[in-house]
């Protein structure tokens, strides 16, 4: 009885609490990112945890203006709209594994600059600090 | 002694992730689509290299390989040069890679943004973004890795093949 138990934890162990934490960024040929001032933050439709609220508040808290909203085009014009995918996972809690984050053109839609942070569970961050990690690739490029 | 044959096994076929291939990039030859009778550069950035902990990634080399091959065979445009020779510029830019985490059947979507400066003139003459998925069954490959680049490959494939429809319908000179 003990051995399969033992092998299911082995197993769920590898799957699910494997791999290193890691980041990846990108920036588009020819773009500054200090010229960008105002953003908006598209909502993922999926996405009922508010990460677009915390994306919104992060870069306030940068010193840009950002507001957020359920709409794909912004009330007003803005110089670059968010657009973000956030993954969940189980292990013991729920806890986000992965955050991707573009900036786009506020015009053409173009992706401008991205980043990724990738979490496994030993070593998961708060849904904030994949946000700051996040912004941080991307505005420290 | 069986948890060490279970972790074994499962390591042994799991796997590493290897990068896209080119080849399987290129859209395949089908009729030859109207275009361009001037030549183009090709550049390519937003790409990543694969590490083997990774998932399958696209190099800029490898999308531009596969990029050049596809617009040789539909001759969309006369030929590639340099930039130095070239009537047009095709700057290509993978804003986005969407993978799935794990799963049976893997789909993967991904999001080019093109755009053709004409050399001449020196103003861009076509500027589009392209975003298109592709799905890989859990019969196509054992390995989860392997689906993952299938799909990745498929993915990049059919946005190429979009691209091709969408500069020929554009009408360049």
């Amino acid at each position: 009885m003990k051995r399969p138990l033992l092998a299911f934890a082995c197993l769920s162990l590898a799957l699910f609490g494997a791999g290193c934490a890691s980041t990846q960024s990108n920036l588009a040929p020819g773009t500054d990112l200090s010229e960008l001032q105002t953003f908006y933050v598209q909502k993922l439709p999926a996405d009922n945890r508010g990460v677009e609220r915390l994306i919104s508040d992060r870069l306030n808290t940068m010193g840009k203006e950002s507001t957020y909203g359920d709409g794909e085009n912004p009330p007003e014009p803005v110089d670059a709209k968010v657009t973000y995918q956030d993954r969940w996972t189980w292990d013991i809690t729920m806890y986000m594994i992965q955050l991707d984050v573009q900036i786009r053109d506020g015009e053409s839609n173009r992706v401008l600059a991205s980043a990724q942070s990738r979490r496994p569970s030993m070593q998961r961050r708060s849904p904030e600090g994949m946000v700051e990690e996040v912004l941080d690739e991307i505005f420290s490029q | 002694m069986p948890v060490a044959l279970l972790l074994a096994g499962m390591f042994a076929f799991a796997g590493c992730s290897t990068p896209t291939q080119p080849a399987a990039m290129v859209v395949a030859p089908q009729a030859v689509l109207p275009g361009s009778s001037g030549t183009v550069a090709v550049t390519v950035s937003g790409g990543d290299e694969t590490s083997a902990t990774g998932t399958s990634q696209i190099s800029d080399e490898d999308f531009r390989q596969a990029l050049e091959q596809s617009i040789r065979d539909s001759r969309v445009f006369a030929g590639i040069e340099e930039r130095s020779d070239a009537r047009y510029q095709l700057d290509a830019h993978i804003g986005m890679l969407s993978q799935p985490m794990m799963g049976f059947s893997m789909t993967v979507s991904i999001e080019v943004n093109y755009r053709i400066t004409d050399l001449r003139e020196g103003t861009v003459v076509f500027e589009e973004n392209i975003d298109t998925e592709h799905t890989t069954s859990a019969g196509a490959a054992f390995a989860a890795v392997t689906r993952i680049r299938m799909a990745t490959e498929g993915a990049a494939r059919e946005n190429i093949a979009q691209f091709l429809e969408a500069v020929s319908a554009a009408g360049l000179d």
